[in-house]
């Protein structure tokens, strides 16, 4: 099992009226973006937290992004 | 949370905050493009090994996503 | 309250030694409210640990729980079924609680996560200042409710000295002059003349420098029962 044969995982956390809505139009517009990427809505940005970040660093992401 | 992640030994540019409105549909693929070619300059964390593994065994090598 | 903040991780590794199991002990008082091991601060250093240790190749199983007050025996005895199974304790308290913990469970070693640092307040948000000294003889009533012993350099009663220039201390730049705040205050209220009092100089026995001190409140203990 090469590590090559494996996709990168990145999780991103979206805030509902910015970053989740620019992601619900890039779908709808069919734009083409890395599947890599696995997106987390929250109501907005300031709701993430630290401790939850290095979980998910702690149980397999590759990298995190913040969007809002 | 950067520092934390350099402390590790993680790197913290593996973790990145984006501004955006909820127009910006292609500067939101632009931005998921940027991250994925980060990480794999950096290279996949080297953590997540054991979940793999545990992963092939479960689901015989599909990706986890259902 | 009892300011402190977290050892380098690095400071902490050092400490964990051979430890391969560990317990991240917190405390909800002090040293939350200084955001240095509360609650939050024992899951973030926790998970971290968890990483480095691992990506350093000698893995560290680390676990954690947070007590209300890590110094006082009621609130720590509820941690000593659970103490067995590690190699070493971590805690995040102020010294008190560290040394608490080891004296309540004297066969396992807890180890000190955070420098404490002084008896201060938060200035502003994220900015905490040392205010008091804790010298068992407190003189605030007669310099306007402005400590000289905890903000002036010198420790003067009688200042201020040659130093200091422009409302700030010789010895920092970054450091009010504790006297020149006094003589400001006793303008305000009118009262500068009660600064040309000279103050005695101070027993400084009822201080630390007397020993480690202790405080007996016979009202307060609890009687033997007849």
């Amino acid at each position: 099992m090469s590590e090559q044969s494996l996709e990168p995982r990145i999780l991103a956390f979206c805030c509902r009226h910015c970053a989740y809505a620019a992601a619900d139009l890039a779908g709808a517009m069919r734009l083409r973006y890395p599947t890599a990427v696995r997106i987390v809505e929250v109501p907005c940005t300031g709701r993430v937290e630290v401790l939850e970040m290095l979980h998910a660093f702690e149980h397999g992401a590759d990298g995190l992004m913040v969007a809002g | 949370m950067a520092g934390w992640l350099d402390r590790i030994g993680l790197g913290g540019e593996r973790v990145r905050m984006f501004n955006l409105s909820s127009a910006m549909a292609v500067q939101f693929a632009e931005a998921v493009e940027a991250m994925v070619e980060k990480v794999r300059q950096l290279g996949l964390n080297p953590l997540r090994q054991e979940r793999d593994a545990e992963q092939e065994k479960s689901n015989g090598g599909r990706d986890d996503r259902r | 309250m009892i300011v402190g903040e977290q050892k380098s991780i690095e400071e902490i590794v050092e400490l964990l030694g051979d430890a391969r199991k560990v317990l991240v002990v917190g405390c909800g008082t002090c040293v939350t409210v200084c955001f240095a091991g509360g609650e939050k601060e024992v899951g973030v250093l926790s998970s971290a640990l968890r990483m480095k240790t691992k990506l350093d190749g000698h893995p560290i199983e680390v676990d954690e729980a947070t007590v209300q007050r890590q110094c006082e025996w009621e609130y720590i005895d509820p941690l000593a079924e659970r103490l067995g199974e590690y190699d070493v304790v971590l805690s995040l308290a102020c010294g008190i609680g560290v040394q608490a913990m080891n004296e309540r469970f004297p066969q396992t070693l807890t180890l000190p996560g955070l420098n404490t640092t002084f008896l201060g307040l938060p200035e502003e948000q994220g900015v905490w200042e040392e205010r008091c000294q804790a010298c068992g003889d407190c003189l605030l009533g007669v310099t306007f409710g402005i400590c000289p012993i905890a903000r002036c350099s010198k420790q003067l009663l009688n200042g201020p000295c040659g130093g200091s220039q422009n409302g700030v201390c010789e010895i920092n730049a970054d450091v009010p002059c504790a006297w020149q705040l006094i003589w400001e205050r006793a303008g305000q209220m009118g009262q500068v003349e009660r600064l040309l009092v000279v103050q005695e100089p101070k027993n400084w026995s009822r201080s630390r420098d007397g020993g480690p001190r202790k405080i007996v409140r016979e009202d307060l203990r609890l009687k033997e029962a007849e």
